[in-house]
């Protein structure tokens, strides 16, 4: 069965099987104890659109020369999420679309309302592969 | 020890009581104390908001809960703006009142409390993570409420908008015991 119709602005030059990565502040926001099991969780929080109505901000990983530490650097105590452009757009809904903006080449944008389902979603696929440093 | 009480008119029938020692009543009633409560005085605890403060009063012994909750909202008060690096809010005292207030009726004593979680808009999340169930509680920054449970067994999702404060029934339907 095809996969149900993007919403606009979707980028195919982004291949599905891009990694997305998403920065994770530190301070024990968004990345956390569970008091029911005391593991550390990635909250569907951290999967929103920012305030000024432009769509979430994400990197494309293999265009961020020397990975996470470039992508970092000036971040003090960020980590990082990662998830699939596929996964993103198949399984979530959305739309990828790169957003190149000064410094940031690697800047791009996940498209759609987030919706909590749809946060849900977005953070059962990530792997985070950056840890936030003061948890 | 058994005790049968009577009321301070009558003199209590003590059983099996080696240390107890009643003296008849001497004094008027004009110089007797007020009846008071036996470790049950509620405590009041305030939280100081930037613009604003909430008083609570808690009836002793506090739940475990109560004061890493009321921390972690001090914490979160006190975040900047910007604070997640995506231009966030800082968050509002009206999404921190109503959380509070949201918990205050939600939690028992023996209750698991939510993870607290700040949102980019100035607002607050509420989660609950159990095996193969997932509560959330949002409140924005202007003291809306929605909420989401999803249920991974039998895939059941549920959503509800705007509820009220004055009206937490809906809330604690889909929430459950916590």
């Amino acid at each position: 069965m095809a996969n149900p119709p993007l919403p606009p602005g979707d980028d195919p030059t982004i291949p599905d099987e891009a990694l997305l990565w998403r920065r994770i502040p530190p301070l024990a926001t968004w990345w956390q104890k569970n008091p029911v099991n005391g593991q550390y969780f990635l909250t569907s929080a951290a999967f929103d659109d920012p305030n000024d109505g432009t769509p979430m901000s994400v990197a494309i990983a293999d265009q961020v020369p020397g990975g996470t530490e470039t992508f970092l650097k000036g971040y003090v105590g960020n980590g990082v999420a990662q998830f699939a452009a596929g996964y993103a757009r198949h399984t979530c809904g959305f739309a990828v679309a790169r957003d190149p903006v000064e410094g940031e080449p690697w800047h791009a944008h996940v498209i759609g309302k987030k919706i909590p389902r749809l946060r849900k979603l977005l953070r059962q696929g990530c792997t985070m592969i950056v840890v936030p440093s003061d948890t | 020890m058994t005790i049968t009480a009577g009321t301070y008119a009558t003199v209590p029938t003590l059983t099996t009581c080696e240390s107890w020692q009643w003296a008849s009543p001497q004094h008027s009633a004009s110089r007797r104390r007020k009846p008071r409560r036996l470790l049950t005085e509620p405590i009041v605890a305030t939280l100081t908001l930037p613009c604003s403060e909430v008083i609570f009063e808690v009836n002793q012994p506090e739940p475990s809960w109560f004061y890493p909750a009321l921390s972690r909202f001090q914490h979160l008060s006190r975040l900047d703006d910007n604070w997640d690096t995506y231009g966030g809010n800082r968050l509002s005292d009206e999404a921190i009142y109503t959380s509070l207030s949201i918990i205050a009726r939600l939690l028992r004593h023996e209750s698991v409390p939510p993870a607290i979680v700040p949102t980019s808009e100035g607002g607050v999340q509420l989660e609950w993570h159990r095996i193969g169930d997932e509560v959330e509680i949002r409140v924005t920054p202007t003291g809306e409420i929605s909420a989401f449970r999803c249920n991974e067994g039998d895939g059941k999702i549920d959503e509800i908008e705007q509820v009220s404060l004055d009206d937490l029934s809906p809330l604690v339907e889909l929430v459950g015991p916590v």
